[in-house]
This record gives structure tokens, sequence and C-alpha cells, in this order.
């Protein structure tokens, strides 16, 4: 048998394999430069970007926790029009696809950003972050209808393969997810980190500057797994899941799930070379168990 | 980048001196830079733990670290023949000025790590280093500072070696004598910022390596970041792994760090 075919459409987007780097865990694809040979992703997903640059939370905004990474960032970015004037150029003849992941308030900051972004050279995909958990009160991934809003809003302006980013911050993911689906989404991915908080017992004061944080790495994964598979069970769309993937049992237990893609963060700080390492897993997976391409395995979950 | 530890000893209570096989990146690397080492084949700890650079000669980057926690503990356990995963070098060092009339050097605590290397780099008529340290044992390196032609001075918190107080003292009651025309200084942010205010107050140039919590080291995550002034007043958060770890004491936000 030859080497397994890894290669992925992904809504559209040519993937060389189905790992994507997560959003705010790899800037804007080229501070890694010297660490990681971005022609061996599968494609990258930027820092969340918005409509004005924003300044973000108060530091301390990381802390380790048991298998897990704490984080307050609160969307610290340089804003669209500096993403496309700086960054853009450097990254579209990189030959890996470019996903630019957009963060906003209101329907109207989103139009804005589409606008914005849609005729911009070098772009694959959109991905809405509608989950960042560290702004404002009540965020647009807990509400599906004013998701579903959102979502009519741009889908029109939109020519770009639109990527739906979803929170666990709900009680039933599959019904925001459904109502992406429905209102025009061309994939989904999930998922976003989990609120938690972290208190120094010395000081009595909370350790994160915004005091609380959003939980990523390996003490998530299991509960990310559960959304993918929740999620996959009740849409059609792709979906990218992702959550404390660490190796490539991680990555093929979330294919299996029914995640067409994956995308990996909190890991690659441990280890620059892990999207390396992780097609290389799934590739020796695929050979032992005589599957002839990645797609084989997407979804083919025994039993469910 | 897996790299073969060639030592690894306790030089002092607590505070222990790594080799590790040079290669070819950490060779033209500046004072004030560091590395970043995953300390376990786990996940636990989960982040890379930087340590700045100590010394580097024809084969051996060295490390200077103090343990404190369940990363530099395990570092302390490793034995020569081991091979460590190590990436560097990483973020903005010292700025070394073209000799200089004068240069000082304020290092407390295991803040003297960094600032042997630097002491290499650093050319001027007259070469100061004030080193200051909880007890005597902790004073390292007084030797290897003099064979570079720096003179030398010593506080400890316990007047078990040098002259007894605090490393910030010594240094203002130095400037009442010396004006330096440059000052760096590393260690525990308290002592950076009275060297800092003291320098601010007399004009003089000053370096600082300051160190935070860190994630990806390479200024992907805005993890690290600490508030920073620019000239109109207003403050931005600058990144310690790419922006520094060594910044213009001036642009420091002290009262945010404190
Ligand atoms: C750029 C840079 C260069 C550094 N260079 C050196 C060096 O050359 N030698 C050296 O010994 N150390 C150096 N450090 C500090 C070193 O990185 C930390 O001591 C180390 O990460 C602690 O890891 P740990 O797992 O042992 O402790 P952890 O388990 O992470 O921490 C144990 C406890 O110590 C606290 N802590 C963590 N980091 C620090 C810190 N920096 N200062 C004081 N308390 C802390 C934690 O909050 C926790 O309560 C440097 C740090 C930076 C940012
Ligand atoms: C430091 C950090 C910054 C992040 N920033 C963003 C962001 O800007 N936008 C976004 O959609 N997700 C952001 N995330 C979430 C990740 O994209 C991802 O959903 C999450 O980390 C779960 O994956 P992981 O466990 O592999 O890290 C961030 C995560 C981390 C750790
Ligand atoms: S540690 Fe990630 S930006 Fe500094």
């Amino acid at each position: 048998m030859g080497k397994p075919d890894l290669t992925v459409n992904f809504a559209g987007i040519k993937m060389r394999n189905p790992l994507m780097v997560a959003s705010g865990t790899f800037g804007y694809g080229e501070e890694y430069e010297e660490l990681v040979d971005v022609k061996k992703l599968g494609a990258i997903v930027l820092k969340s970007v918005t409509l004005k640059p924003r300044q973000g939370n108060p530091p301390p905004r990381i802390v380790e926790t048991p298998a897990g990474l704490l984080n307050a960032i609160g969307l610290h970015n340089i804003g669209v029009s500096a993403l496309i004037r700086e960054k853009l150029p450097g990254l579209r003849n990189l030959g890996t696809p470019i996903i630019v992941s957009i963060g906003g308030e209101t329907v109207e900051e989103f139009v804005e950003l589409i606008e914005f972004l849609t005729d911009a050279e070098g772009i694959s995909g959109i991905e809405l972050n509608l989950s960042c958990p560290n702004i404002g009160k009540r965020i647009l991934a807990q509400d599906p209808a004013a998701a579903g809003k959102l979502l009519e809003s741009i889908r029109k302006k939109c020519r770009l393969p639109l990527i739906v980013k979803l929170s666990p911050q709900v009680t039933d993911i599959t019904e925001i997810a459904g109502t992406c689906e429905e209102k025009g989404a061309d994939a989904i991915s999930l998922i976003n980190s989990f609120p938690g908080m972290a208190i120094d017992i010395e000081t009595r004061k909370p350790v994160l500057g915004n005091t609380t944080g959003g939980l990523t790495g390996p003490a998530i994964k299991p509960l990310a797994l559960k959304m993918v598979w929740d999620v996959c069970r009740v849409v059609k769309i792709p979906v990218v899941g992702m959550g404390g993937v660490m190796r490539a049992s991680d990555a093929i237990e979330f294919m299996l799930a029914g995640a067409k893609a994956i995308a990996v963060g909190t890991a690659l700080f441990s280890n620059p070379d892990i999207i390396e390492e992780i097609v290389q897993g799934i590739e020796d997976y695929l050979v032992q168990n005589g599957f002839a391409s990645v797609s084989q395995i997407v979804g083919n979950l025994d039993g469910s | 980048m897996k790299q073969e530890i060639l030592s690894n000893e306790e030089v002092a209570p607590g505070i222990f001196r790594m080799g590790i096989a040079i290669w070819k990146r950490i060779q033209s690397a500046c004072p004030g830079q560091f590395v970043h080492i995953r300390c376990s084949s786990t996940f636990e700890p989960l982040l890379r733990r930087p340590l700045s650079i100590h010394e580097i000669d024809s084969n051996e980057v060295k490390l200077l670290y103090k343990v404190i926690g369940s990363g530099t503990k395990l570092l302390s356990e490793k034995k020569p023949g081991e091979k460590l995963d190590i990436v560097g070098p990483l973020g903005h060092g010292f700025n070394v000025e073209p000799s200089p009339e004068s240069v000082m050097i304020v290092a407390g605590g295991i803040g003297a790590a960094p600032v042997l290397f630097l002491a290499h780099f650093l050319k001027a008529a007259r070469k100061q280093v004030l080193i200051g340290a909880r007890t005597g044992e902790l004073i390292l390196y007084e030797e290897e500072f003099k064979k570079l032609g720096f003179s030398v001075e010593v506080t400890t918190d316990d007047g078990s070696y040098g002259k007894k107080g605090l490393v910030s003292s010594l240094f203002e009651e130095f400037l009442k004598r010396e004006t330096p025309a440059i000052v760096y200084a590393c260690g525990p942010v308290a002592l950076l910022k009275e060297v800092a205010d003291t320098c601010g107050n007399c004009g003089i140039p000053c370096q600082v390596s300051i160190e935070n919590q860190m994630a990806c080291g390479v200024g992907a995550c805005l993890g690290c970041v600490i508030k920073t002034k620019e000239k109109d007043g207003s403050t931005i958060y600058r990144r310690v792994c790419k922006d520094g770890p060594v910044f213009d004491a001036s642009i420091v936000s002290w009262e945010s760090l404190i």
C-alpha cells in the first residue's frame, strides 16, 4: 500500500493535512518563523483581530494549572487594518492557507470586519470568534438568535469560507451549532477555552489580572471531545475539533468523533514540533489500520 | 531541539550550573537573551521554563539556575549524557554600548546569571559590579568578574560576607562618589525598581532584565506582557519574551510591577 492521502478539502480550503494551529497561539503567523516550518502545517489560524486595535487585559495574563493553562489575554490585537497592511503581505506566499479570525461585540463591527477582509489578498477563510470568554458580559456564542442574526448579516457579504467558532459556555452546544449551519456557516470550529480561575492563597488575590480566564490544554480534552462528538452528530457541515490535543492519538480521537480537521494550541508552547509529530502519527495510524486516506477515519466511530 | 547535557552541578545551596553542548544558533547569542527549556517529557509541568544564558564557550552553553518549583527541580535531577529539549536564543538582550567611559552592573540574587555573560562583552576604561545576595554562600563569580577587569563590591543581607545590607543601598552610596555612563541591572523586581529610580533621578541610562511567566516564549501568545510607557505618556503592553527581557528602565511602568 502507498502512502495514505492526508489532504483535506475543508469547506473549500485545500489543506495538505488536517492540522491547523489554533487562533491566539500562533500570533500573526510570523513569530514562530525560526522554530516551525509553516509548510508542514495544514492551515494557520491567526490571532483574532478586532476593528480597532485592543490593548488587552492587565497582567498577569497566564498561569499554569494542573495539566492546563489559564489565560486572560483579552483580545490584545493590532486591529484589522494593521493586519492587512503589515502582516498579510508576508503570509501570502507561504503556500499554507491563512484563516483570519475576527472578533467583535456588535453585528456592525463584524460586518465592517468582513468588508475589510473579503477582498484582501491571501486569505483562505474567515473564522468568527463568537466565544472569547474574556470580554464583555454575555457572548454571542451563548445567544443562538443573536448569532443567527449576525450570520444573516454577513453571509452575503463574505465570499470566503466562513467558520464559526463556538464557546463551551453553553448548556447545549448543538443548539447554536444547528443555528449556524442553518444560517449559512460553511464550517464550525470548537471549542474555545473553558472559563476558570486561580487564587493565590498567600496574597488572597486572584492570580490573573482579569480575575478569571480561559482554561486550555490537556485538562479540557475529554470535555472538548464530547462537545465535538455532540456537534458532529447534528450538523452536516465540516467541523474543526480542538481542545487539549497534545499527541497524535488525541487528534485521531477527535477525527473518529467526527472532526474533519484539528486545531492545536497550547501544545505548541511546550513543543513547537507538535504538528509535524501529530501528522506523522496520523499517517502511521492510517497505514497500520489499512486506511487509504485520512477522510476514512472522520466520524468512523464504532458502536455509536 | 535536543542537546546533550555535559554537566549539572550544585554550585551553592539550591543553585545549579548546567553545561549543555552548543548548537549553531546559540553561538551568536547576545547577553541578556534566554533559552526556553522543556523540563519534562510529560506535560507536567506543561510549559517550558525560561533561563538566561549564563556563559558560552567554544563547546558549551552554561545556565545558572535556582531550584524554586517543579520545573527547576526536574532540571536539577538531570544527569550528564541526557538530552535536553531546549530552544533559543530568544528575546531581546542588552544593548552593549561601544566603549563608554565607565560601566556598572548591579546584580541581586540569581540575577547574577545573565550578567556574567554580559561582562564578557563590556568594554570600558572603568568597570564595576555590585553583587548582592541573601548570604555569603550565594555570592558567585566574584573571581570571574575580577578576571574580566571588573572591580567588585559585595553585600549580603546577613552580613556573612562583604558589606551587610542591600545592594540597592550600596548602589545609591556609590552614585554619590561616581557617575557611571551606563548601568545594567538584573535581579528581583524590587531591586530593579530602586536602581531604575536612582538612575532616573541622576539621568543615567539604565537597562534592566525583567522576568515574567511565559507560554510561547516567541512573541505569539501575548501572555508575558508588562506595562510600559510611551513618550506621549500613554502606556502599552510589551512582551517580555520578545520586546524584552531586557528593557530600557525608563519605559517600564514600575508601579504596575510591584
Ligand atoms: C527571561 C527570563 C530569564 C530567567 N533566567 C533565569 C536564570 O538564569 N536563572 C534562574 O534561576 N531563573 C531564571 N528565571 C526564572 C525562572 O524561569 C523561574 O524560576 C522558573 O521558571 C521557575 O520554574 P519552576 O517550575 O521551578 O517553578 P514554578 O513551579 O513555576 O514556581 C514555583 C513558585 O515560584 C514562583 N515563581 C515562578 N517564577 C518566578 C520568578 N521568576 N521569580 C520568583 N518567583 C517565581 C511561582 O509563582 C510559584 O509560586 C528567568 C525568567 C525569565 C522570564
Ligand atoms: C494564549 C491563548 C490565546 C488565545 N487566543 C484566542 C483568540 O484570540 N481567538 C480565539 O478564537 N481563540 C483563542 N484561544 C483559544 C484557542 O484557539 C483554542 O480554542 C483553545 O486554546 C483550545 O485548544 P488547546 O487546548 O489546543 O489550546 C487562545 C488560547 C490561548 C491559550
Ligand atoms: S510568552 Fe508568548 S508572547 Fe511572550
